[in-house]
């Protein structure tokens, strides 16, 4: 592409409108987040310093949330490996066709609204709705099970909302793997299960690393799904976010409530990008 | 030994798939169904099926409001999404240095960060800068949110396509233009459409960040809905999301046809 | 095609660094117009380097490129009119072959008559007017090569550069299309640069060839004084199989050396050299300069043969001399020859063109 003509400085100039648009309403707004998020007044008077962060670490409560809504994802995580992994693996099993087929269910729930998604697990989870109808009839319980509005609901309908984006890298991971390294495996006498854990999983790693991180940070942000399911007993970081900036119009308070969670997610993504690092340099470990 | 070994493997993989796939499919075949009711009370299964739902869309004024509001802001995010992050795309995948990675990384944020941190982010700055909420502010936050899928399909068909294509079109005197809109354009569009989809898709149902850059005139329609779900779980709400399914669905699969979408989601 | 012969093309001082790796190092290269010239050499020596600095694809870091005398170093790619056949041929995969073609002069903005014609025309000459319709993945290699030509010769370029033509296709297909390509080149007096790794690619087709070594051109001259008269121990080895005989120089005449081989046999060499006697010296000698036989006339070495193939119409043989040095052999078939045991290594007369000074690996220099 490097012609005699086309230097460097030309190939860049393409990449300026988008820069700009992103320094303009991207990193700005984020730069201003940060900025009075050490405003100390809720009136932002210009006073500044790290009282809004001392706020937040030194209540109980807001710890509370915080935990609670890293934990949230971390469950809903790990349903969806547990879960989409077999998914995944079927998915590279099956002919070209059925392949497809199964890819553009995967795919559907993505590009279908996340609000359509969620309306549809109200139905399904409600005091009154197909579950529990289920339940009572096989007399499973004598009363219907409070599932909307709790964590084990908010877990569940993350888990499928999210479902999608945990599948799709692994197969990718696992159809990158060399065929003959199970044959090879199966030939030496390991069963199944024991291929399964000493070739298959390992050497999807990328993959399941890839997913984690796109559904984790999916989950945790899932603002939609918390609050639909989760109702207004339960309290997650961006509701929390949410109520400060907009129901009690304190700014600062927000601002660093939204720092404090971007790092935490950011300091997530992290470890688990250094953890594939780590594990990529000895991919067989 | 073994057999049973491989007949358990499969068996529990198959049966979880199984229960995955329903589990996948089930609550978007449950509102379909249930849009179709001809009862008040959204109760499933139906006692009875009608159009009458569908035929109330018709004049839920409100509704329509907000789904024009949508599709609005919608199209010009994409747009813009797709003439900057073509661009972009193409200055990073030729230039090899370091910035371009940098680059990369930042338009590629929004897809972790947390929306509606950015969302309350940006309301604070427009509200600085002394504009109010009204469709271009949507837009602007819509297509620093829809823009990582556009640069993303757009470099993942880049880096298929064989650069010796754009030296032979130059060594055959074409401009670095005509080489853009007859080579380098032609054989990325399955990736530019893909990830204009994605990109249409996701800013017509995104909460987070319209939430802070909305207001009463300019309210999206899945906030809307959000609204009418939680507050009166409207009937209507049923017919709205079987609409917005039917179209997704019809409109995937027409995308599937002509870009083959489904590849780059992987 | 008139318009497009005879163009000449001068490489002045060409270097080219990739950050700290050389991959050329001051080339100067005078092709003739009508010229086709081969660069020869092995992996990463710069072939393809040079070639992209002709096209203009690579800017070079220092020196200059000209074609009739002017230089076109500040012109960008599309300005240059120099046609280039990629290696894959990197055909428009969305576009017919028709299509192909048309791309150059369609750019270039000629009348809609003029692009049909010089379509037809360029269909002809390569004969693919059958094919106009189909699309490149419809083709065989040999035909997407023909369109590919095709399509580079519409523009009337006033060089031809050929990067690694015939690899992609399979041995049979690639000497029809050697052919073809040397006669389209003849037909249309196109001055043409071609990169190649294969040897006798390279003897078979160019009018001179360019053996490059790591960045340097190591020999620029005809196929034959390519083949018999190699500049250096590298095109020696490189060009060819050569057969390296250890010995030292015992005497000198006006019209070359006598070498002493390492079992004490004498043999004259034909050229002169700037050796001293005394100095340790290796002799080449091409297999087809050697002959086995089971009688040892006069200068005769005496071997053992290790191995024979018998190829054809003729016999490869490999021998080992008293010292061990392992010598191959190509001849007729010979009854009388043995497959096997000790034998007599002949040179025939006037096989040995130049001596090589035997230096430690790395400073080897021509020892003429
Ligand atoms: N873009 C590049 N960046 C850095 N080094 C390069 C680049 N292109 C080529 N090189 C180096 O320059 C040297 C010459 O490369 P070149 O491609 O010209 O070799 P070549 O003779 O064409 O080899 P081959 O026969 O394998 O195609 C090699 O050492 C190569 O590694
Ligand atoms: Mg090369």
């Amino acid at each position: 592409m490097a012609g005699a003509a086309s230097s460097p400085s030309r190939d860049w100039a393409l990449a300026v409108p988008l820069a700009v648009l992103f320094a303009l309403f991207f990193i700005a707004p984020l730069g201003l987040l940060v900025s009075i998020s050490f405003q100390t007044e809720r009136q932002m008077t210009g006073a500044l310093g790290l009282g809004q962060y001392a706020a937040f670490l030194t209540d109980d409560l807001n710890l509370a949330v915080l935990r609670d809504t890293l934990l949230v994802g971390v469950k809903a995580t790990i349903l969806c490996l547990l879960f989409g992994y077999p998914l995944a693996w079927l998915c590279t099993r099956v002919s070209a066709r059925w392949q497809a087929a199964l890819i553009f269910l995967i795919v559907l729930p993505i590009v279908t609204s996340v609000v359509v998604r969620t309306f549809a697990w109200i139905v399904i989870l409600g005091r009154r709705g197909i579950l529990n109808e289920a339940i009572l009839a096989l007399g499973l319980s004598a009363q219907p099970l409070r599932l909307l509005f709790s964590e084990t609901g908010v877990v569940i309908v993350l888990a499928q909302v999210q479902m999608p984006l945990m599948v799709l890298p692994l197969i990718t991971a696992i159809q990158r793997i060399d065929p003959n390294l199970e044959s090879a495996s199966q030939a030496l006498g390991a069963g199944a299960w024991r291929t399964f854990f000493k070739v298959t999983l390992p050497l999807s790693l990328p993959g399941i690393i890839a997913g984690t991180i796109l559904t984790y940070t999916a989950c945790v942000t899932a603002f939609v799904t918390q609050s639909l399911i989760g109702g207004s007993r339960l309290l997650y970081m961006p509701m929390m976010i949410f109520q400060q900036a907009m129901d009690l119009q304190n700014w600062p308070f927000a601002a660093a409530v939204s720092v404090i969670f971007m790092a935490s997610v950011l300091l997530i993504v992290a470890l688990l990008i250094a953890l594939s690092r780590s594990r990529a340099a000895r991919p067989y470990g | 030994m073994r057999d049973w070994q491989t007949l358990s493997f499969n068996a529990l993989f198959g049966l979880i798939s199984l229960i995955c796939i329903i589990v996948l499919a089930g609550p978007t075949l449950v509102i379909l169904i249930l849009s179709f009711t001809g009862e008040e009370a959204l109760h499933f299964p139906p006692a009875s099926y009608s159009f009458r739902w569908y035929l109330a869309l018709l004049d839920a004024n409100e509704l329509q409001a907000a789904l024009w509001i949508s599709l609005k802001v919608a199209a010009i995010s994409v747009t813009v999404c797709v003439v900057l992050g073509v661009a972009a795309a193409l200055a990073i995948v030729r230039s090899t240095g370091s910035i371009a990675r940098v680059l990369e990384t930042v338009f590629m944020s929004p897809l972790i960060l947390p929306a509606l941190a950015f969302g309350f982010a940006a309301l604070m700055l427009f509200s600085m800068l002394g504009m109010r909420p009204s469709i271009l502010t949507l837009a602007i936050g819509h297509i620093i949110v829809c823009a990582p899928f556009v640069l993303r399909t757009t470099l993942a068909s880049l880096m298929q396509l064989d650069p010796a294509l754009i030296d032979a079109s130059r060594s055959l005197g074409a401009s670095g233009l005509h080489t853009f809109r007859t080579v380098t354009l032609p054989l990325i569009s399955r990736g530019v459409a893909s990830g204009a989809f994605i990109a249409f898709m996701a800013s017509f149902d995104n909460v987070p960040v319209s939430l802070f850059l909305q207001d009463a005139r300019t309210q999206v329609l899945p906030i809307y809905l959000w609204d009418i779900i939680q507050n009166q779980l409207d009937s209507r709400a049923a017919s709205a999301c079987g609409v917005i399914i039917i179209a997704t669905v019809l409109l995937m699969v027409l995308m599937e046809r002509v870009a083959g979408f489904s590849r780059f989601m992987k | 095609m008139s318009q497009s012969a005879g163009h000449a093309l001068t490489l002045r001082s060409i270097s080219h660094a990739f950050g700290a790796v050389v991959a050329a190092n001051g080339i100067d290269l005078d092709i003739r117009p009508g010229e086709l010239v081969s660069l020869l050499g092995p992996s990463g020596c710069g072939k393809t380097t040079l070639l992209k600095i002709i096209a203009g694809f690579l800017r070079q870091t220092s020196g200059d490129v000209l074609v009739d005398g002017a230089s076109i170093s500040h012109l960008p790619t599309h300005q240059r009119r120099i046609g280039i056949v990629f290696q894959n041929y990197a055909l428009f995969p969305h576009m017919s072959v028709a299509q192909n073609i048309a791309y150059g002069p369609v750019a270039a903005g000629w009348p809609k008559a003029e692009v049909a014609a010089v379509v037809t025309e360029m269909l002809d000459v390569v004969q693919m007017a059958a094919f106009r319709d189909r699309l490149p993945r419809e083709l065989s290699g040999g035909q997407q090569q023909r369109v590919a030509l095709a399509r580079c010769l519409a523009i009337r370029p006033r060089i031809l550069l050929l990067d690694e033509p015939f690899s992609a296709l399979d041995k049979n297909l690639r000497l029809d299309m050697q052919i073809e390509i040397k006669r389209l080149q003849r037909q249309s007096g196109i001055t043409t640069v071609m990169v190649t790794h294969d040897q006798e690619e390279a003897l078979g087709m160019s009018d001179r060839i360019a053996v490059l070594s790591r960045g340097n051109l190591e020999q620029f001259a005809s196929p034959s004084d390519i083949y018999d008269r190699p500049d250096s121990l590298f095109v020696n080895t490189f060009v060819g199989t050569a057969n390296l005989l250890k010995g030292e120089i015992a005497g000198l005449s006006p019209s070359g050396a006598v070498v002493r081989l390492a079992d004490g046999s004498l043999i004259e060499t034909g050229r002169a050299t700037q050796l001293v006697p005394g100095a340790r010296v290796l002799v080449p000698v091409r297999p087809e300069g050697l002959r086995v036989s089971a009688d040892g006339a006069d200068g005769a070495l005496a071997a053992d043969v290790t191995a024979v193939m018998p190829i054809g119409p003729s016999f490869i043989y490999e021998v080992a001399l008293a010292d061990g040095t392992p010598v191959k052999v190509v001849q007729e078939r010979d009854e009388t020859a043995p497959l096997s045991g000790p034998v007599f290594l002949h040179i025939k007369p006037n096989r040995i063109s130049g001596l090589f000074a035997d230096l430690p690996d790395d400073t080897q220099k021509k020892g003429n």
